[in-house]
């Protein structure tokens, strides 16, 4: 009981983690109809310039955290605006490998600037203490931090997207891009500020999490598959999708990883019959070793289900 | 000569024309793709053989036969890459998958049943336990086309390798599987000597490349051509392009698994390196950087980076990312990879020179040249002193040209140098961005 209450806890904050990064790349996704392969990477840099910021230059975890997004925004801006505005108009194939690219340059930039190895980023004083205890085991405020600003920011985007005119503009742009344009909005700028916002996005990410996860060259590649899985599961541009398989998989996840379990418990029941199997050297070893296996096999079993994913429109 | 470009014309258009002329076989060959010119494809064929032989007595010693096997294994890899990208228009992030299960497979292969077999046709198996698990792969990735499989290709090559490091007794681990090929029968030739490895490579390599030609022009390879152009059109013609999608990655899973097994034969130990997203991305870089919509592009791009890395990376811990700059560019400013370009170029410069003789073409080009070098130059000064500065204590870095028997140092510790690579650095965009509005 107690590892299920703490596995729901984590899983959850994972979760949400999870869908602040699939939030930005389904909104870069819809809004320049193409998938930015380089947000793992603007995640690990959001991590490094909040390290970098709070720690190196000595100016506290808060300026960390609110600068970081920043400059992820500024050179994702950049990005769009000098590089992918200049190959999109060719084709789908383009943009995937300039951004596959561009991880791939951001990745060996870190290493070069930053170094191999993992740098000690560390939770700030002021939030490093136990919230509540629950069946003896503590929940740390940090997380719960994380929690309530990531609801927050993702409620603040709702409101602007739903409420504001920028957020009406950007809406219309998604469905009507001519008819945008042509009522005098410059969309180019528009497309330029949505990729600025994903890449901010994934920063934000970055900055509150590489502190719990470790902030290392290896965060992007680690955390790239499973972005990619919870965009496909939920449907590609769906954030209502993405919302749902992003909890779904941290849940699972998360569980799988506190589980006590072990293959052959699952065979107890069966033990008079399978006499000798559920003692094989493979059964015992404990399911939570099998953990990072988890997301695949939903991929497998969505797709095979249900091919556009769990939201997705029929195209 | 053997472009896998030719085939927009195959649907649609001879039919109509057919019904139109009643059958004349003249009108016919407008319609068709180019014929191939028979005498010269064999030329080249033959040519590249010779070169294969020839080329390890040139480059003798270990370093010079090592880095022909990597090219061989890197040209077999590239070019079933291309089978997808170049042949279907899907893009895989995650091929390193069948290159590793070939690899794995021919080693435990030669482990268990290795006295039985010749070495000769080994990697026939590694290139069938690839195929068996692209043809498995393909039953739920290929549905819909090119966004989806690049993120599901990418997240199933993460599987496969987060399952190999679980599964310890099957991958090695960290140490990998070793293995033998002078255990197995090996027909009287002594493969413990690199260079009886490199000739088995290099003559699965061709043939694997020969067969991969061959395909192309295949009504299948057609057909994947014409599903990677237009598949909505093909299935209103009547094929399915989710079968013929899901038979172009179980081909090109088997080939890279061939390409797995001949690597697996020539470092004889196998690690999970071999399943990382790194042997994807190389695969991806060599045929992009060479060229995809050419058959020969991808071979071009392996070769030369292949070289071009085993010189440098002695050289420069740096030399990952000057590469990932270095495809970016491409991707940016060539989208026809290097052998388009330098088409493209070619055609510009043969037709400056008949309008204005060789002064003319001198006069366009050498801006553009001594631009690009001030860039690279100037760019790489600043890598390299960063680099010094941070992992060095500021060590000056040493730059030598062996050819001109000069050399100098530059010191990270002074501004001058950082100066010099600014201004450097400065003035190629300069001359660039200047030419580039002449030329507008």
């Amino acid at each position: 009981m107690q590892t299920l209450a703490l596995g729901l806890f984590n899983g959850i904050s994972y979760g949400m983690l999870l869908f602040l990064m699939a939030a930005g790349l389904t909104l870069v996704l819809s809004m320049l109809g193409m998938l930015n392969f380089a947000h793992p990477a603007f995640y690990m840099l959001g991590a490094y310039f909040s390290y970098t910021f709070a720690q190196l230059l000595g100016l506290g975890y808060w300026c960390g955290l609110f600068a970081a997004p920043l400059c992820c925004a500024l050179i994702g801006g950049l990005v769009e605006r000098y590089l992918l505005r200049r190959v999109i108009q060719f084709g789908i194939l383009g943009p995937l490998l300039l951004t596959f690219g561009l991880g791939i340059v951001i990745v060996e930039s870190v290493t070069l600037l930053w170094g191999k190895h993992s740098v000690p980023y560390a939770v700030p004083a002021s939030l490093d203490f136990t919230l509540f205890s629950l069946y003896g085991i503590d929940y740390s405020a940090y997380r719960a931090f994380t929690l309530v600003v990531t609801i927050a920011v993702l409620g603040v985007l709702y409101g602007l997207l739903k409420g504001t005119r920028i957020g009406t503009t950007v809406r219309a742009s998604l469905s009507h891009p001519e008819m945008v344009n042509a009522l005098g909005h410059n969309l180019p700028r528009l497309r330029t500020n949505v990729f600025a916002l994903g890449s901010a996005l994934a920063g934000l990410a970055g900055a509150l999490s590489g502190n719990i996860i470790g902030t290392e060259p290896g965060m992007a590649a680690q955390l790239g598959g499973i972005l990619m899985i919870v965009v496909v599961v939920g449907g590609l541009g769906s954030l209502a999708g993405a919302f749902v398989s992003a909890l779904l998989i941290g849940i699972l996840q998360t569980l799988t990883v506190s589980t006590p379990l072990s293959w052959s418990d699952f065979l107890t029941p069966l033990q008079h019959v399978l006499s000798g199997i559920a003692t094989n050297e493979a059964l015992t070893q404990p399911v939570s070793r099998f953990a990072p296996l988890v997301p695949f096999a939903i991929v497998i079993v969505v797709l095979a289900i249900r091919p556009r994913g769990l939201m997705g429109r029929r195209n | 000569m053997s472009t896998m470009n030719s085939g927009q014309p195959v649907v649609g258009t001879p039919v109509r024309q057919s019904l139109a002329s009643s059958g004349n076989a003249e009108r016919w060959q407008a319609f068709l793709p180019p014929r191939p010119n028979r005498a010269r494809s064999i030329s080249c064929w033959g040519a590249s053989l010779i070169a294969a032989v020839v080329l390890p007595f040139i480059f003798p010693g270990t370093l010079g036969i090592s880095v022909l096997t990597q090219i061989c294994i890197a040209v077999t890899f590239a070019l079933a890459f291309n089978m997808l990208l170049g042949g279907t228009g899907m893009l895989s992030f995650g091929h390193a998958l069948y290159f590793g299960t070939g690899a794995y497979a021919t080693a435990h292969f030669l482990n268990y049943f290795g006295e039985a077999v010749p070495v000769v046709l080994v990697p026939m198996v590694g290139g069938l336990a690839a195929l068996l698990i692209g043809a498995f792969i393909a039953l739920f990735t290929v549905r819909s086309g090119k966004v989806i499989f690049a993120m599901i290709s990418l997240a199933v090559g993460q599987l496969a390798y987060s399952a190999a490091t679980i599964m310890t007794g099957w991958s090695g681990g960290d140490e990998g599987i070793r293995l033998d090929p002078t255990n197995a029968a090996g027909w009287g030739i002594d493969f413990g000597s690199p260079l009886a490895v490199y000739f088995l490579v290099a003559a699965w390599a061709w043939l694997a490349a020969l067969a991969m030609h061959t395909f192309t022009r295949t009504p299948l390879g057609r057909l994947m051509n014409a599903t990677r152009d237009n598949a909505e059109r093909m299935n209103f013609v009547g094929f399915d392009p989710v079968m013929i999608r899901g038979l172009a990655l179980t081909l090109s899973a088997g080939f890279a698994g061939i390409a797995g097994a001949l690597y697996a034969l020539a470092f004889q130990v196998v690690t999970l390196d071999t399943l990382s997203i790194a042997q994807s991305t190389n695969g991806m870089l060599h045929t992009y950087i060479g060229g995809h919509t050419t058959f020969f592009g991808p071979v071009v791009g392996a070769v030369l980076i292949t070289v071009i890395s085993a010189h440098l990376s002695t050289l420069t811990d740096a030399w990952s990312l000057y590469l990932g700059i270095f495809f970016v560019a491409v991707v940016v400013s060539m989208r026809r990879g290097l052998t388009g370009w330098l088409a493209d170029l070619s055609r510009t410069g043969s037709s400056i020179y008949r309008k204005g003789g060789a002064k003319c073409v001198l006069k366009r080009a050498t801006p553009g040249l001594f631009g690009g070098i001030a860039v690279c130059a100037g760019f790489i000064m600043a890598i390299e002193m960063t680099r010094s500065l941070l992992e060095a204590m500021g060590a000056p870095v040493r730059v030598s040209f062996d050819s001109l028997g000069t050399a100098f140092e530059l010191d990270p510790h002074q501004a001058m140098y950082w100066i010099f690579a600014a201004l450097l650095f400065g003035a190629g965009v300069g001359i660039i961005r200047k030419r580039h509005k002449n030329r507008n």
